[in-house]
Parts: C-alpha cells; sequence; structure tokens
C-alpha cells in the first residue's frame, strides 16, 4: 500500500471519517509497519494534547465585559430569571420577593417568640432565666472574713447578707434576712435594678441554733456582662442604615454591577439588656463570585461582581460603660446570620465603635466587617469572603 | 445558579433576542455561555494571536447581537456565529500578513531556543502559527471546533476531497514540526 496513502488513513481513522473496510486495510498496514505505528503515536500526541488546550476556549474577562458593554448589558444579568410575556406583572413581581418576604416573617416571629418566652423583661420568671442570671462567668472576689461583732448581737432568727459592694462602707453594710431563706446552702442573687452586680452568701454554719459557731462567711461577687430591665424601662426601637465598604475574595478584575443604594443595609433592632440588641437586617452589597461550569467536558471558570441582596438576623452587644468609660463612645460587637439572594448561607462579624451623644436619640458607629457568602452551582460549593468598613446612624424610638 | 434558559434550543433564545429588553439579554448572555469558548478558541489559534482573537472575537458577538434584530429563521447558530468569526478573521490577516509573517518566525525562533522548558501544547500552538491559512483553518475547524469533514466542506464551501486534503497536509506538517519534541518528550 502507498505509505502517504496509509499516513492519511491514519489522520481519517483518528477523526472517526474511515470505513470498516478502511479500518481493517490500515491495521494490517500498521501490523507490518513500525514507521507507520510510530506516526500514528506522534499524530495521537498531539490530538490528545489539542484536547487539553483548555486556555483557547476561556474568553478573557475583559473581552466578555467589553462586548457586553457595547451592547448595553449589565454583566451581572440574572440567567436564573425565566422568560416571560410580561416581567412587570404584579403576580411575577409577588413571586420574586416572595422568599424574602417569608424570611422576614420567619425571622421576626422566631425573634419574638426566643425573647418573649425566655427572656422576658424585669424578674426572670422561668428557671432558664433564672439560670442564666445566676451563672454568671466572671468572679471578681474570693473569700473574706466576716464581722463577728454584728452577727453576735442580733436575732437567731437572722444572719448578715452582704450588699452590693460599690464601695468600702457599702461594704460593710448589712441586711438582716429570714435565716431558714438560707440555710439551703445555696447562694441567693439580689437583683439590683441598673446594675449589673450580685452579691451571694454561701454560709457555714456548725449548729443551726447558735450563730456564734460560724468561721466564716463565704462572700462571692459576680459580675454578669447583662443588665436586665425592669418592666418599667421601655424596650428601645433602633432603626439603623450603615453603608459598607471592602474587597471580596476572589475580586475578579471587572467592574461591578452597583444598583442604586447598593453596598448598604437597613436594620430594625430592639434592646432587650442596656447591652444586648436583637434585630433583623437587610442589605444589598456587591460580592465577588468565581465558579466552576463544566460545559461538554469542558471546564469553564466563570467571574461574576453582581449586587445581591441578603436578609439576617442578628445581635448586637456593646460593651457596658462600667467597663469602657470614654463618655458616649461604646466599642460594640455585631454578629449576623442570614441568607442571600443567590440562594446559600451568608455570615457576617462587625466589630467597632459607637458614639451616642448624651440626651441624643442617635448613634453613629464605624467598625470594620467580615463577610463569608456561600453559593452553590452544579453541586458545588464555593466561598466568597470579604473584608472592609461600615458606617452608619442609629435613630433611637 | 440553576440556568433556567439551559433548555431554550439555540432557534428559540435566537428568537427572543428581538424581544424586550431584559429577555433578549438573558438570551445574548445564554447564546454566549454556549458558544464563546468556541468561538474563541477559533479565533485565537486561527488568528495565532491573543490580541487579534480578542478584538475578533468581541466583533463577532457584537455584530451577531446586532444582525440578531433583524428577521431571519435559524437553523445552525453555531455556524452562523463560526461565518461571523471567520469573515472578520479574515479581514484581519489579510491586514496583518505581512507583519505577522515576520512576527510568527521570531516568536519560533525564541520558542526554539527555550524548547527545553516548553511544554509540547505551547510547541503545537506555535507550530500551528506556520501553518497556511488555509491548512490552519481547517485544523482548527476539526480540532478546536469538533466539526466532521463533511460540515468543514459545508462551512468553507469546498469539496471534501478538498478538506481532506488540507487537513492531511495541516497534521503532517505540525506532525512534521514537533517530531523531535515528541519523540525526546516520550523519553522522559
Amino acid at each position: 500500500m502507498d505509505f502517504e496513502k496509509t499516513t492519511e488513513m491514519i489522520i481519517q481513522y483518528l477523526d472517526g471519517e474511515l470505513s470498516y473496510q478502511e479500518e481493517e486495510e490500515l491495521f494490517n498496514a500498521l501490523a507490518t509497519n513500525e514507521e507507520l505505528r510510530n506516526i500514528m503515536r506522534e499524530h495521537l500526541t498531539i490530538a490528545r494534547t489539542i484536547r487539553n488546550d483548555f486556555d483557547a476556549y476561556q474568553p478573557p474577562t475583559e473581552a466578555t465585559l467589553n462586548i457586553l458593554t457595547s451592547l448595553g448589558i449589565s454583566p451581572a444579568i440574572n440567567n436564573n430569571s425565566q422568560p416571560t410575556t410580561s416581567d412587570n406583572s404584579i403576580l411575577s413581581k409577588t413571586k420574586k420577593f416572595a422568599p424574602y418576604i417569608l424570611l422576614v416573617l420567619i425571622t421576626s416571629l422566631l425573634t419574638y417568640f426566643v425573647t418573649s418566652t425566655y427572656l422576658k423583661h424585669g424578674e426572670p420568671k422561668t428557671e432558664v432565666v433564672k439560670s442564666i442570671v445566676q451563672t454568671p462567668p466572671v468572679i471578681i472576689a474570693t473569700p473574706m472574713e466576716s464581722n463577728e461583732t454584728l452577727t453576735k448581737n442580733k436575732s437567731h432568727h437572722s444572719i448578715p447578707v452582704a450588699k452590693s459592694e460599690k464601695s468600702i462602707a457599702q461594704e460593710n453594710s448589712f441586711q438582716f434576712v429570714p435565716k431558714n431563706s438560707i440555710l439551703n446552702e445555696k447562694p441567693i442573687a439580689i437583683n439590683e435594678t441598673k446594675s449589673n452586680q450580685f452579691s451571694f452568701q454561701k454560709e457555714l454554719y456548725s449548729n443551726r441554733q447558735n450563730h456564734q459557731n460560724y468561721s466564716y462567711v463565704n462572700r462571692i461577687s459576680i459580675q454578669t456582662p447583662f443588665v436586665v430591665r425592669n418592666n418599667e424601662e421601655p424596650r428601645n426601637i433602633f432603626f439603623t442604615i450603615r453603608g459598607i465598604t471592602g474587597k471580596s475574595f476572589p475580586n475578579p478584575n471587572i467592574s461591578s454591577s452597583d444598583k442604586f443604594l447598593s453596598n448598604a443595609s437597613v436594620g430594625l433592632y430592639f434592646t432587650q439588656w442596656d447591652n444586648v440588641k436583637f434585630g433583623i437586617e437587610f442589605g444589598n452589597e456587591v460580592f465577588g463570585l468565581s465558579y466552576l461550569n463544566v460545559k461538554d467536558g469542558v471546564e469553564f471558570t466563570y467571574e461574576q461582581k453582581p449586587s445581591i441582596y441578603w436578609g439576617a438576623v442578628a445581635i448586637d452587644y456593646s460593651l457596658p460603660a462600667q467597663v469602657f468609660s470614654i463618655p458616649g463612645l461604646h466599642p460594640f460587637a455585631t454578629v449576623l446570620a442570614g441568607s442571600s439572594q443567590i440562594g446559600g448561607p451568608l455570615f457576617k462579624g462587625i466589630i467597632g465603635l459607637k458614639y451616642h451623644p448624651f440626651g441624643s436619640n442617635f448613634e453613629m458607629y464605624l467598625g470594620s466587617e467580615g463577610s463569608l457568602l456561600f453559593y452553590q452551582n452544579q453541586k458545588n460549593y464555593y466561598l466568597t469572603r470579604k473584608l472592609g468598613l461600615t458606617y452608619g446612624l442609629s435613630i433611637i424610638f | 445558579m440553576t440556568n433556567e434558559l439551559e433548555k431554550y434550543s439555540d432557534s428559540e433564545l435566537f428568537k427572543m433576542l428581538s424581544n424586550n429588553t431584559k429577555e433578549s439579554e438573558n438570551a445574548f448572555m445564554e447564546i454566549y455561555r454556549r458558544y464563546s469558548g468556541r468561538i474563541y478558541a477559533y479565533c485565537k489559534r486561527f488568528l495565532g494571536s491573543k490580541e487579534d482573537a480578542m478584538d475578533v472575537f468581541q466583533d463577532t458577538f457584537i455584530k451577531f447581537y446586532q444582525s440578531s434584530k433583524e428577521e431571519r429563521e435559524m437553523t445552525n447558530l453555531p455556524a452562523f456565529l463560526l461565518r461571523i468569526a471567520r469573515n472578520l478573521c479574515l479581514n484581519t490577516l489579510r491586514q496583518k500578513r505581512q507583519s505577522t509573517e515576520l512576527e510568527d518566525y521570531m516568536s519560533f525562533i525564541i520558542l526554539d531556543k527555550e524548547k527545553e522548558n516548553t511544554e509540547l501544547l505551547e510547541l503545537i500552538k506555535n507550530a500551528l502559527k506556520q501553518l497556511p491559512e488555509d491548512y490552519r483553518e481547517v485544523f482548527v475547524l476539526r480540532e478546536y471546533e469538533g466539526m466532521s469533514y463533511n460540515e468543514i466542506a459545508e462551512h468553507l464551501n469546498i469539496s471534501l476531497a478538498l478538506v481532506k486534503v488540507r487537513l492531511f497536509r495541516a497534521k503532517e506538517k505540525l506532525r512534521e514540526i514537533l517530531a523531535p519534541y515528541i519523540s525526546e518528550l516520550s523519553k522522559l
């Protein structure tokens, strides 16, 4: 067989263009000719290598952006939208916003349920709340000697209970309470409104009938991070609006699809304790997205920088004035957990400083914010991190 | 992030291009998602220059979007896109013929000096630039676009026999250029 003809057949065979008879002819030739087999190997190597030329199939992001800009198309256009006869109908709009409305309702109901059931104002009524109040994390004093002379002269039916220790004078003042109420050897909490300190007395008596035999009074002062508000205090509501600026990781080198009022959020908080607020927030923010898409066995990387809507529940804690004493300034930390428009969970953490001018009904704040945005494509999860600043204003009602 | 438009055929998407703005934009994005890779690969490997490929690639899709507003029945959308890309590629090659030949020769010389560190794929890309346009185009349509011989003949409006001849010569030329490297690589 002609050598050139067989070489041509090798190429056509690799391209799947040979008939059955021609294939047989070729295999016979290959079986007897080493050089032809080498030629086939070389063509195979070239063909295989070209199939790995993925780079050729990836248009640069810049080119994509140029095309879209030239045609007046938003780069972050939402491909998910189904073509409809009319995108402006009330039904389609309701459908679009239904998940967010549902999210608001659920989070509101949950927040109301949690706070009204377990975190009621004033004197805690349920055992759960008592355990929170009575198991504070910071112990700031150790046992001290009791004043023996005081107890010696008092009635056998009452024993001294130390009150709060704001000063030395106060430390030495005692209140007499019926002995039976504390003989169970459990610490007794005295709830003092507008104070975050409780005093406990644990007494060790050798003889219940004779108070003179006691050896010492073990006195422990415990500081709680929370202040329980009483029934008379109004529940403050905070309407907040804040701007968010930061850098996404990944951060595709394409311009973002900023919308009006993007990179901002609004929220509604209410005070549960003096230093703790619960609330909900909704925002619109630019995130850089980068994900893989497999099409016809070829893997493509897609990059986007869309403006994404999100909603989250939040808890906010400010350091009390007793801990941080610059007037009007309060360090704070906020944690948010929610979901985004693209269907994945979103978490945020903020730390910063709040400024609340004395007697005013607003406060301003500045802080650093970190975000974690999860999203899914073709059953793979991706994560975008974002780090930046946040600044805003709260109006207190 | 599921794409609802994935289930629509090319001709349905093409029809949507003439509808209201939002819908046509979505349809365009889906078409772009489907074929941008293939068109870019064609431009890049046919022209052999990333910059030229980018220009032609952009013009192809802009031209396509503009022409989609005209009334027409779309039977083969990728072929239509390729036709636009091909015309633009040929225009570019015509304009740049003299200068590219020199640049390609120089780039191959430089590459030759660094062959020990160059992977086979880079060698193929550069070898591809040494092929005559006619051969290169047939090769790219076959290897990068996955077209059959008949489809290539139809697309280029040439005979099947001519496709076979051009492909054979293109591949053989490539093999001859790359044979020493393949032989060396197989020893590693």
